[in-house]
């Protein structure tokens, strides 16, 4: 419609006087690619172009009924108003700004908007020549573009590392707040600077102080890498370090390959650097009394055995050399002696022995956890045999151990089963059975049993549950047992019913971390 | 057979007197014919079997009895001089144990002692060991000549 009527208005004008010229400023005015429009005093649409249609969605016989006003955004009706007295006045020769218009679909276009006046031979103004670019596709963009920025400047804002970035030149160009509570600074004094190694004093993680080259910028510029986990400390006043784990990272403009700034975050690890050493040193500390306790043992056990074969040897001898001119009191007192004495040996060798599962432990090796068990069968074939025993076992794993340990630990606990037989044949039966990480193991009696409440006891060194006329012994099996299980990370305990026998379980790790 | 008739000299390297004793008294009662020599620490027991300074007119000795724990030069080191001196290196050398313990230290030192001892706590076992001594002596005399 809007074409035709146009069309037919041309051919009036072509049939006016003097109207090659106009005709052509009419094919500008309708060909043009931005929209222009005549508008006159009464604001209303006098003529609009083509162009000018499409971007409102108007026809030009319909903006001819209305004003620039009807179809603003209500959020910019009066921008143009604003201006348009200076224009008339001729303060200013054109108005140019950006506005929205609601299209006659409802949709919101975004213009630039110019314009100017024509006025008459007085210079009173006649009409307005607005001209109208369509900018929504960019409003959109630049709209998109914000709202990443904002998006972005909320999580740099809300960080909890230290964000600063730097330009060309290594200087500070921008920082979070996070950088400026990190660094006990004003965010002020950090821009502009050339990085906070040159604002506080730094040191490296051994107490050196940090130079300029060895500013954290300075390398990634240098290197042309980025730093991950890159130490520094700030030495406070006061003594007080702050330690940092600094990272940086490059800054380019898509496809470009050389870069325009770096983007450096710093982390504050102070707490967990002095936890770090807090742990370490306990963890020193413990090693060294561990080590000092075995030592303590090792010499106190062994140096005790000295006075202790004085005491029995020479009892002894006095019994040789004097028997007969001794009263029969002084020779029984003298065999109290010379017990007592032999069982402060046994004491004392299995204190050693005790000792010696942490200091002369072998290191890990794949073993078939069936060879340690035999060993142990064998070196208790007298007593199984004595005892009329069946030992039988399940198939059992292989894993990372020490075998000699191992072997131990299996004859202490069959030994274990078979001192405390109740008065039917004594069962013993072995197994294993595999959980997620480690291997739980079993060994299970037909035994005379424990009371619950002795079961932690048991595995204490040197407790015993009965008299040394019952079961002789020094207490020190399980402990034995507890230790080397513990070596290998792993657990003892025991379930029993008096009179109904005893299962000890143990685990062992499948993958140990080593002795 | 010909030694048969002078008593066997050992040399027991002890800071003990207490042992010193013991070891005499258990010679005597395990009838063991022999001449006891007795040296305090290391160093006395290389300048006796050297046969310096004071020790010129000694016996060599047909046999040591070496404790670990000395002064000056411990039983280790002594060990090591006798074992690679090629005049002394034959004597047999019985090294003198508190525990079991020791001797497992002592073995993975490869020192090449002729026999582990432990001294036990019961007189009678340490009879037995001395006893032993003249037993193990009277093989060693019956090897070939060693070229002295």
């Amino acid at each position: 419609m809007a074409k035709a009527r146009a069309a037919g208005k041309a051919r009036e004008r072509e049939a006016a006087p003097g109207a090659a010229l106009d005709e052509r400023f009419r094919r500008t005015f309708e060909l043009a690619a931005s929209g222009i429009a005549h508008i006159g005093l009464n604001r209303r649409f006098m003529r609009a172009n083509r162009r000018l249609c499409e971007i409102l969605g108007y026809s030009e016989a319909e903006l001819q009924r209305l004003t620039g006003r009807d179809i603003s955004h209500p959020d910019d009706l009066d921008v143009i108003n604003r201006e348009r007295p200076k224009l008339y006045a001729g303060e200013i020769d054109s108005v140019r700004l950006e506005k929205r218009y609601v299209r006659k679909d409802g949709s919101t276009v975004w213009v630039n908007f110019t314009m100017t006046v024509e006025r008459d031979a007085a210079g009173e103004p006649v009409y307005e020549i607005a001209i109208f670019d369509d900018i929504t596709s960019r409003k959109a963009a630049e709209e998109a573009l914000r709202e990443s920025e904002e998006r972005f400047r909320a999580v740099v804002d809300s960080a909890n590392e230290g964000i600063l970035v730097y330009g060309r030149n290594l200087r500070i160009v921008s920082a979070n707040a996070a950088a400026a509570r990190i660094l006990d600074l004003p965010l002020a004094r950090i821009v502009g600077a050339a990085g906070f190694t040159s604002l506080l004093p730094c040191v490296h993680p051994d107490g050196s102080p940090v130079e300029e080259q060895d500013r954290p910028t300075r390398i990634t510029a240098r290197s042309g890498k980025p730093l991950t986990g890159h130490v520094i400390g700030i030495e406070r006043q006061g003594g007080t370090v702050t330690w940092l784990s600094v990272n940086t990272g490059f800054i380019r403009r898509p496809g470009e390959a050389d870069w325009q700034g770096i983007v450096s975050t710093i982390a504050d690890i102070t707490a967990q650097r002095i936890a770090e050493v807090a742990l370490r040193r306990s963890y020193e500390e413990l090693q060294r009394s561990n080590a000092e306790l075995e030592q303590f043992a090792y010499v106190a056990s062994h140096d005790l055995q000295e006075p202790l074969r004085m005491v029995s040897s020479y009892t002894q001898l006095v019994q040789r050399r004097y028997e007969g001119k001794l009263d029969k009191d002084a020779h029984e007192f003298m065999r109290y002696v010379v017990d007592g004495a032999a069982r402060m040996k046994q004491l004392i060798e299995d204190l050693l022995a005790y000792s010696r599962v942490g200091t002369r432990g072998a290191a890990f090796r794949a073993v078939e956890t069936e060879a340690p068990l035999r060993r142990a069968i064998s070196n208790l074939r007298n007593a199984i045999e004595e005892a009329g025993a069946a030992v039988t076992w399940d198939p059992l794993p292989a894993l990372e151990a020490d075998e000699g340990q191992l072997a131990q630990l299996f004859q202490n606990l069959i030994g274990n089963a078979l001192k405390f037989r109740s008065a039917s044949v004594p069962r013993i039966h072995i197994s294993a059975s595999e959980q997620a990480d480690e291997w739980q193991f079993r060994v299970i009696d037909n035994g005379i049993g424990i009371e619950p409440q002795y079961f932690e006891r048991i595995f204490m060194v040197f407790q015993r549950l009965h008299n040394k006329e019952e079961y002789p012994g020094t207490g020190i099996g399980l402990a034995i047992c507890k230790k080397v299980v513990e070596r290998h990370g792993g657990r003892i305990w025991v379930v029993s019913t008096p009179g109904t026998g005893s299962t000890f379980h143990f685990s062992l790790r499948k993958a140990p971390h080593g002795p | 057979m010909v030694h048969e008739n002078r008593p066997v000299e050992i040399l027991l390297v002890e800071d003990n007197p207490g042992d010193e004793r013991l070891t005499r008294e258990a010679l005597k009662e395990g009838k063991v014919y022999s001449n006891l020599h007795w040296v305090k620490d290391g160093v006395e027991a290389m300048a006796f079997l050297r046969r310096e300074g004071k020790y010129a007119g000694s016996p060599r000795p047909d046999i040591v009895l070496l404790d670990l724990n000395l002064p000056r030069k411990d039983g280790r080191e002594v060990l090591q001089e006798v074992k690679t001196d090629e005049d002394l290196k034959r004597i047999p050398v019985v090294v003198l144990t508190t525990s079991k313990a020791e001797e497992d230290v002592l073995r993975t030192y490869n020192l090449h002692a002729n026999c582990y001892v432990t001294k036990p706590v019961d007189l009678e076992k340490f009879i037995v060991v001395v006893k032993s001594i003249d037993v193990f002596w009277l093989t060693i005399v019956t090897l070939p000549p060693n070229g002295h």
